[in-house]
């Protein structure tokens, strides 16, 4: 028996149980906000509906939550996030799968990720902090609070857009909306609501920190990218400007017979760079699923 | 929401036998994708969730057939299928409202999935004698 949208909701959160945590996010922030509107709808479109009635038949419509958990759970089944079908290929062994990682969209996509981390973290970064001491400064004047707290909602949404870049690139399911902030507690209640929340707090933390990870997964990604490909390139420079590549501490021109080898030396660093992007893409995915997941 | 705390409610007993309940339940997975192409095809505007649920009601039974809480999730697969396309917008009555459009790829399926609608209605009218 369901007494109210909150109930309904605690019936819900245990009918998902056990599922993606960014799964029951968005259930609950689509139950939540449709039946909140669909209560004010029905009580300012029938005023002489009492509030039992009214909220019996929006709960009606909206379905049981163990139909409406069952409904999430299976097309969650095939709706899988953009990357993650590359889980689905046959696994190859050895020397297939160490070459195979250039036609693996994941690897291309977290190497993707490592490079414009240096500017989505600079940007959170920058925001966070400005926020922050901008938030702190004005709290000795009245317009301080509002000022804090619509900050702090931006520190929200920002993160909603980051687990959307890391759904895209990382391929790992991330809450498709924002933690649903409830209508008719007053602006205190709302306040309240959004320092409380242990979401808010860890946002602002992975905000903070994506400044020295981006500028880390920059660096060495950029780093040996760059490395790679001067090897593959240097016999083509030394052979077709006659210029050395090497030419400090003493000149050396590198023998006929090193330049298959440097050329294979920087395929395989390259091929690694990809795989360590892979790698540390999905390290990257599970730290921003703890941080960014209510 | 003060109501939503306190406000005793029950749902109320609908009166259909388990089996039939079953039954809404299996067909209705499979035609919620083709309804919401339909809204969304036929809207002027892009709409929200709450807003696609309307119109819903507003042909007949609705939410009989389709229940509300399970348009979201297909509304988000139809989106990841390229089928939909969706932007967020404030609202004035609360959080931003996340507004869906029919994309091209949407219309043409569509169009394809209303004529695999029509073979199918016009089998079971066959078989069960639906609207002789």
């Amino acid at each position: 028996m369901i007494r109210g949208i909150e109930d309904y909701l605690d019936c819900f959160r245990r009918e998902l149980r056990g599922r993606d945590r960014a799964l029951v996010q968005d259930a609950l922030a689509d139950a939540e906000d449709h039946l909140t509107a669909g209560f004010e709808a029905e009580r300012s479109g029938h005023p002489e509906m009492s509030e039992e009635k009214a909220l019996d038949s929006v709960i009606d419509r909206y379905g049981s939550p163990e139909e409406v958990a069952e409904r999430y759970r299976t097309v969650e089944e095939y709706t899988v996030p953009a990357l993650s079908v590359t889980a689905d290929r046959p696994r190859r062994k050895g020397l297939g799968r160490f070459v195979g990682v250039t036609g693996d969209p994941a690897a291309w996509a977290a190497f993707l990720y490592m490079i414009i981390s240096l500017v989505t973290g600079t940007l959170y970064f920058c925001w966070t902090i400005t926020g922050l001491s901008l938030s702190l400064s004005l709290l000795i004047l009245i317009i301080g609070v509002p000022v804090a707290w619509l900050f702090f909602l931006s520190f929200r949404g920002l993160a909603l857009v980051e687990g959307r870049v890391v759904e895209a690139l990382l391929g790992v399911r991330m809450p498709r909306r924002a933690v649903f902030i409830r209508k008719g507690t007053g602006w205190w209640g709302s306040l309240k609501g959004v320092f409380s929340s242990r979401s808010t707090w860890s946002s602002l933390v992975y905000q903070i920190l994506m400044l020295p990870l981006g500028t880390l997964y920059f660096c060495v990604f950029v780093t040996l990218t760059a490395l790679a490909l001067s090897l593959v390139a240097s016999p083509v420079v030394e052979r077709v400007l006659h210029e050395p590549v090497i030419d400090w501490p003493v000149v050396w021109w590198i023998p006929g017979w090193l330049y298959p080898v440097f050329i294979l030396a920087g395929c395989v660093l390259f091929l690694g760079t990809l795989h360590l992007a892979k790698a540390v893409g999905r390290l990257h995915g599970r730290f921003a699923r703890a941080m960014l997941v209510s | 929401m003060e109501a939503s705390k306190g406000a005793p409610g029950v749902l109320p007993e609908d009166g259909q036998p388990p089996e039939d309940r079953k039954f809404r339940r299996e067909l209705s997975s499979g035609i919620t994708a083709l309804a919401l192409l339909g809204i969304l095809g036929g809207a002027r505007t892009p709409l929200y969730g709450y807003s696609i649920a309307k119109r819903m009601e507003e042909t007949g039974e609705g939410a009989r057939i389709v229940k509300h809480g399970t348009l979201y999730p297909v509304l988000r697969s139809l989106e990841a299928a390229g089928l939909l396309d969706s932007t967020v917008e404030p609202s004035v009555a609360g959080p931003p409202r996340r507004y869906y459009g029919i994309t091209d790829a949407g219309r043409a399926a569509l169009e394809r999935w209303r004529g695999i609608w029509m073979e199918t209605a016009a089998f079971m009218d066959g078989l069960i004698g639906g609207r002789g």
